[in-house]
């Protein structure tokens, strides 16, 4: 009797648990499940955006990608963009989350820290507006400070030669805050006892950056930087705003790439060609998140 | 005793220089901020002239009644709000069940579920957004705000971390309250909710501000104006009759600020610790 009790509410335990996944469930395979695969599928189909029909053309769409020299200057502008925005702020990141954990101005560093992480709750619209006008080369405030001081006027986001590191500088800055908290966050496993040792012996600063802090921090700085470069692939609004790619594609990443050959040129088919490449590598990156992972796990 | 004083004086020097580099840093992370406001109270010449002023000569705040009669922006702000708000409240409906269920039953099926949560969290928008619009395309939906709610109410990276939390509640106070012939409604209102509370604040907010900055979703799924959001309309400011009238396009770009920062700066702490821990998990 009791036996069957048990296994009565037991069975309703899972019923409930069905039931009350199931809505998640539904919507996590119609948004992202089902998305995926379509991705897949249509990116082998010729047509347009506004008429449902379709035709199937195999590889041809990956074929015309593939001989695309836009498509691979857009592939190459990501990957160094990637770099490029990673390297810096991973960098930036360390020096000023170390320089404000070793001083004690405590009122003072949190304000430090509100002000560097403000521009990362801001919309990333108003960040790329407000450095366009700071960049505007005419009118724009960097320049008559460049003017003013006696120097040549900087050509910013309106030359190809500088308009990716402009973009790079306008992402790093609004980014890095949020950074300078995860590498603070990860200064603040190290135990302190081991500084002490350090300051024990009298062990330069420089030397027990380099020898303590950044071996004991170095697997967390890894998977954030594994992080930050699956988000770095997705860049899209800055670009969208400030440059629209231009000048001559010198800004054009990969989810502009796919994104203006469905809305501005109208095919469908090639746009998710190049998604299905960029489903590609964020499967590749996260994979290594995930052997990252493991690894920082292994380390603690 | 030499040395002492100068070991005093040099520790001096370090503090002052401290200050004074920490002052430059939050000079150069505020200043395009104030630039923005400064710049959206001149008018056009004084916008335009050399050298600028840090601050405006006179305060023009007809700027910001111009910026909302070229374009609708009360009704940008109004659709911001609505999509804002709705799926900030329907999330919880959906994720604190999910969660729920991940933490506290057995099922067939569960490892698939987690596994489809991961995945919600690894693929992003940038992916799925084209058979996203064809699907609501062909549902004659993109008329409406429903492409902008949906999408986003099963919000997988907050049902990881409400399981997370769940699973940190002790079992023994579930079986306490179970004893206590608690139904499963009671328990979880009762015992879980008010346990999570800090993943629940730290999950609205997170949602709150990625819903109102988010520019590119809006973008792809608002074809007519009075469905465009905030970030949508103030993008398509510098490229409408407002072209170089910079002045305008910053009082626009204020009126998408000014939530945010306001929500920041009564809550920054709180912000900045929602943030890490998402960055952490």
């Amino acid at each position: 009797m009791k036996k069957k009790e048990r296994s009565a509410s037991e069975k309703r335990d899972r019923l409930l648990g069905i039931v009350t996944a199931s809505p998640a469930a539904i919507l996590l395979c119609v948004f992202t499940v089902y998305p995926v695969i379509y991705l897949i599928y249509r990116s082998l189909f010729s047509g347009s955006l506004i008429s449902t029909k379709k035709e199937f053309v195999g590889i041809d769409n990956y074929k015309e990608i593939l001989f695309d020299e836009t498509f691979h200057k857009v592939l190459m502008n990501t990957i160094i963009y990637t770099v490029l925005f990673v390297g810096l702020t991973m960098v930036l990141a360390i020096i000023i989350a170390v320089w404000l954990n070793g001083s004690r101005q405590k009122k003072l560093n949190n304000m430090v820290e509100a002000c560097i992480f403000t521009p990362h709750v801001i919309s990333m619209v108003s960040v790329s507006i407000v450095f366009l006008w700071l960049m505007e080369p005419d009118t724009g405030f960097f320049n008559m400070v460049l003017t003013s001081l006696g120097l040549d006027k900087f050509p910013f986001l309106s030359s190809p030669s500088t308009a990716m590191i402009s973009l790079v500088l306008v992402m790093v800055w609004k980014s890095v805050g949020y950074y300078v908290l995860l590498v603070m966050a990860a200064l603040q496993t190290v135990p302190v006892s081991i500084y002490e040792a350090a300051e024990l012996d009298n062990t330069p600063k420089i030397r027990t950056f380099f020898k303590i802090t950044l071996p004991m921090i170095s697997p967390t700085i890894l998977f954030t930087c594994v992080v930050a470069s699956i988000a770095s692939f997705r860049i899209f609004d800055a670009v969208n705003v400030m440059t629209q790619g231009g000048p001559v594609d010198s800004t054009n990443t990969l989810v502009y790439y796919i994104y203006a050959y469905a809305f501005r040129y109208g095919n469908p088919g090639v746009a998710c060609a190049a998604g299905v490449v960029l489903l590609v590598l964020v499967c590749i990156m996260t994979y290594v998140q995930f052997g990252v992972s493991r690894n920082k796990v292994h380390y603690q | 005793m030499q040395t002492y004083d100068r070991d005093i004086i040099l520790n001096k020097i370090t503090r002052a220089l401290n200050v004074i580099l920490k002052a430059i840093v939050i000079v150069i992370f505020i200043f395009p901020f104030y630039w923005m406001v400064s710049t959206s109270l001149k008018d056009l010449t004084e916008a335009l002239q050399f050298p600028p002023t840090l601050i405006p000569s006179s305060f023009h705040w007809e700027n910001f009644t111009h910026v909302f009669e070229v374009v609708p922006i009360a009704q940008y702000f109004k659709n911001s709000v609505i999509v804002s708000i709705t799926v900030l409240v329907l999330q919880y409906l959906i994720i604190v069940p999910a969660a729920y269920s991940l933490s506290r039953h057995e099922y067939r099926g569960k490892k698939l579920f987690f596994g489809l949560v991961l995945l919600g969290q690894m693929i992003p928008q940038q992916i799925t957004f084209l058979p996203v619009y064809f699907m609501f395309s062909r549902m004659k939906l993109l008329g409406t705000l429903i492409p902008l709610i949906i999408p986003f109410i099963s919000n997988p990276f907050g049902i990881f971390m409400l399981r997370q939390y769940f699973m940190q509640i002790p079992q023994e106070v579930i079986e306490a309250a179970k004893l206590d012939d608690a139904s499963n409604m009671k328990i979880m209102f009762k015992v879980m909710m008010p346990m999570a509370k800090p993943a629940l604040v730290t999950i609205g907010l997170l949602s709150f501000i990625s819903t109102w900055n988010n520019y590119f979703w809006p973008l792809i799924m608002t074809s007519s104006e009075t469905l465009r959001t905030l970030p949508v309309g103030v993008a398509a400011l510098k490229s409408s009759e407002t072209l170089q009238m910079w002045n305008i396009i910053m009082a626009g770009n204020v009126v998408l600020v000014l939530p945010i920062l306001i929500v920041y700066i009564v809550a920054s702490k709180k912000i900045r610790n929602s943030f890490t821990y998402s960055g952490i998990k």
